[in-house]
């Protein structure tokens, strides 16, 4: 009943979204419900279906772009990839029928037999996040697209493709099966961050900053860590904080700002600027941040099943993820303050930010609060569920 | 400003004191030089900028290396754990960072880095849960990097810089107390003569146009020395 009347909601605002702005948030409402479903069902059929009609919401969204040219090749990146990502997962169920006879995801992974069934699935689910071998899409999409439509681009696919990779990882992987998709989820947490280093642009250096967590995801998902439902809210919480700070300083009109766009920002704008670094370094992970909290987790579950090879991991990618941060951060306050600073700036923005700094921080103080893993989980699991 | 990160701090350090767990010892000292650089990164302009940018990234690298490496079993491991601390007292071969920090850095902005950096970094270093796996290794080095210290120290001009060598001489000598072989009187008496020497730096770098302090202080921290090599 509710896919129906989603896909009517959705269509009714792609047709009017052409000529008036304010639809962009009613299509955000409408494809909430549809994030909901994605992140319940167990079943290969309903995500294929409810997983399409999100892409066609990231597609309703970029008519909102002002740059058309720039939307239009956004729209077909999107398509392009959504047609690859529809093949590999229509591959899957085709072979999970044959081969087991059942389309539910938690029934497939459980069987021996259905190997090739379930490697391309996993390929569905490594395109679905932006793992490694699918990055590039991943990141012009957040790049170039408007910052609302990134936030819920990235915050969708993260959930619910952690969701779907969990159900696959909660039976016994095949060995040669969890070395590859390990291999994957090393060089989506180093490649990433190694190629933001050479951005001059900071949206892009962010998106690259920001795609190292599908890396994060897959080792959590495939180390069975039960901390899930704390990266999905850290990633909610985290990714609208870190493109406003984008947005937040209006002194340029063109979004393609550098570095030096960043000067002496952090004296203009001290709170704004440090909740800013904060939530940019949760998700590099240093401590005190949540994203430190999470590698944590992740370096203690890798040591106690001996895969020492993980903390040299985490190391590189929080020290490579750090390097850009700490730049702009002296960009902010040690160079003098631009002329255009003193006077454009967005409040409401600015107050966005702070609130997902200081969400991310006490989240960290309940991880903390709650040493127990259990305990944790069916916390988050419960503030998760009341907060979808 | 200075007082504001003074009262920022002090509870900080005051908490570390009582913290017997490395991995939040590290965490909180690792806190405390990314305020200390956001202090530094305002007070010089852009060349000093660069000098925080670089010791920032070298302090998270050594920091989360140590952090991380408390949980691998193996004893080659104690080199990357006694890192923090020795960067921290400003061991030579540990604190590359001393020399581009320290230029025309305000005083105060020195003396409160030192202040309150040095002593964190004993408590690393008596914190370690590990022992060292090759002592005549450690020897070695300290002995050595306090020999190469000595000598930059009878090399460089600046007189600023030559308290700082002068320090150095002193706290490799001391990580060699502390983490050696001794008794816990011994490492204590390390230190406590580190403590010492401290002082007696920040004696010499406030009173840094008095000839005869620095006769002093030359004179005390020659006496240090031969207390830190001759400990009783």
């Amino acid at each position: 009943m509710i896919i129906p009347i989603c896909t009517l909601l959705i269509l009714m605002c792609l047709i009017l979204s052409i000529s008036q702005k304010q639809h962009a948030y009613v299509l955000i409402l409408a494809a909430y419900p549809l994030l909901i479903l994605l992140c319940k069902t167990t079943n290969l059929v309903d995500f294929t279906i409810l997983s399409a009609f999100l892409n066609m919401t990231f597609v309703g969204l970029l008519y909102f772009k002002k740059n058309r040219r720039l939307a239009s090749e956004i729209k077909f990146k999107i398509l392009f990839s959504s047609l690859f990502y529809f093949c590999f997962l229509s591959a899957g169920i085709a072979l999970s029928l044959q081969s087991v006879g059942t389309t539910e995801l938690s029934i497939i992974a459980a069987q021996p037999q259905a190997k090739l069934a379930l490697s391309f699935i996993w390929i569905a689910a490594l395109l679905w996040i932006g793992s490694v071998p699918f990055l590039s899409t991943h990141v012009d999409i957040l790049d170039a697209a408007p910052s609302f439509s990134s936030v819920l681009f990235l915050g969708t696919v993260l959930v619910s493709g952690g969701r779907f990779m969990s159900i696959l990882a909660e039976s016994n992987l095949d060995p040669k099966l969890f070395k590859i998709l390990a291999f994957f989820a090393g060089a989506s947490l180093l490649i990433p961050p190694i190629l933001g280093l050479d951005q001059k642009r900071i949206s892009r250096m962010l998106a690259y900053l920001l795609m190292t967590q599908s890396g994060l995801l897959l080792l959590l998902v495939l180390f069975k860590i039960p901390v899930l439902p704390v990266f999905y809210f850290h990633a909610v919480i985290a990714i609208p904080g870190a493109l406003t700070g984008i947005r937040f300083w209006k002194h340029r009109q063109n979004s393609d700002k550098n570095w030096e766009d960043f000067s002496g920002a952090g004296r203009k704008h001290p709170f704004v600027s440090v909740s800013w670094l904060f939530i940019l370094s949760s998700f590099a992970g240093i401590p005190p941040s949540l994203g430190f909290w999470l590698y944590g987790e992740l370096a203690q579950k890798a040591v106690h099943t001996e895969a020492y090879w993980v903390l040299p991991l985490v190391i590189i990618a929080i020290v490579v993820s750090m390097i850009p941060i700490v730049r702009l951060g002296v960009f902010m306050f040690a160079k003098p303050i631009r002329h255009e600073l003193l006077q454009r700036h967005q409040p409401r923005q600015g107050f966005l930010i702070i609130a997902c700094a200081l969400l991310i921080f006490s989240t960290k103080i309940i991880c903390l609060a709650l040493p127990n893993s259990h305990e944790l989980q069916n916390f988050m699991l419960q503030f998760f569920h009341l907060w979808l | 400003m200075l007082k504001t990160e003074l009262t920022l701090f002090i509870p900080m350090i005051a908490k570390a004191l009582f913290v017997s767990h490395l991995g939040i010892l590290i965490t909180l000292a690792y806190l405390h030089i990314a305020f200390l650089m956001f202090v530094v990164s305002q007070t010089g302009g852009l060349y000093k900028g660069s000098s925080t940018y670089e010791t920032l990234l070298f302090f998270i690298i050594i920091d989360m290396s140590a952090y991380f490496s408390l949980l691998l079993p193996y004893s080659w491991t104690y080199w990357i754990l006694i890192l923090p601390g020795l960067a921290r007292i400003l061991f030579p071969l540990a604190a590359p960072y001393a020399r581009s920090l320290f230029v025309n850095c305000p005083t105060e902005v020195m003396l409160f880095i030192l202040g309150t950096t040095v002593p964190i970094g004993f408590m690393l270093l008596t914190r370690i849960p590990v022992v060292c796996p090759n002592f005549e290794f450690l020897d070695f080095i300290t002995v050595g990097s306090s020999f190469f210290a000595g000598l930059l120290f009878l090399l460089e001009k600046s007189r600023r810089q030559k308290a700082i060598y002068l320090f150095m001489t002193q706290t490799a000598l001391c990580a060699r107390l502390i983490l050696g072989p001794y008794a816990v009187q011994t490492q204590l008496n390390g230190v406590l003569l580190g403590l010492v020497a401290l002082v007696n730096t920040a004696i010499w770098l406030y009173w840094i146009d008095s000839s005869k302090i620095r006769f002093f202080n030359i004179a005390f921290g020659v006496i240090t020395l031969f207390l830190l090599v001759y400990h009783p």
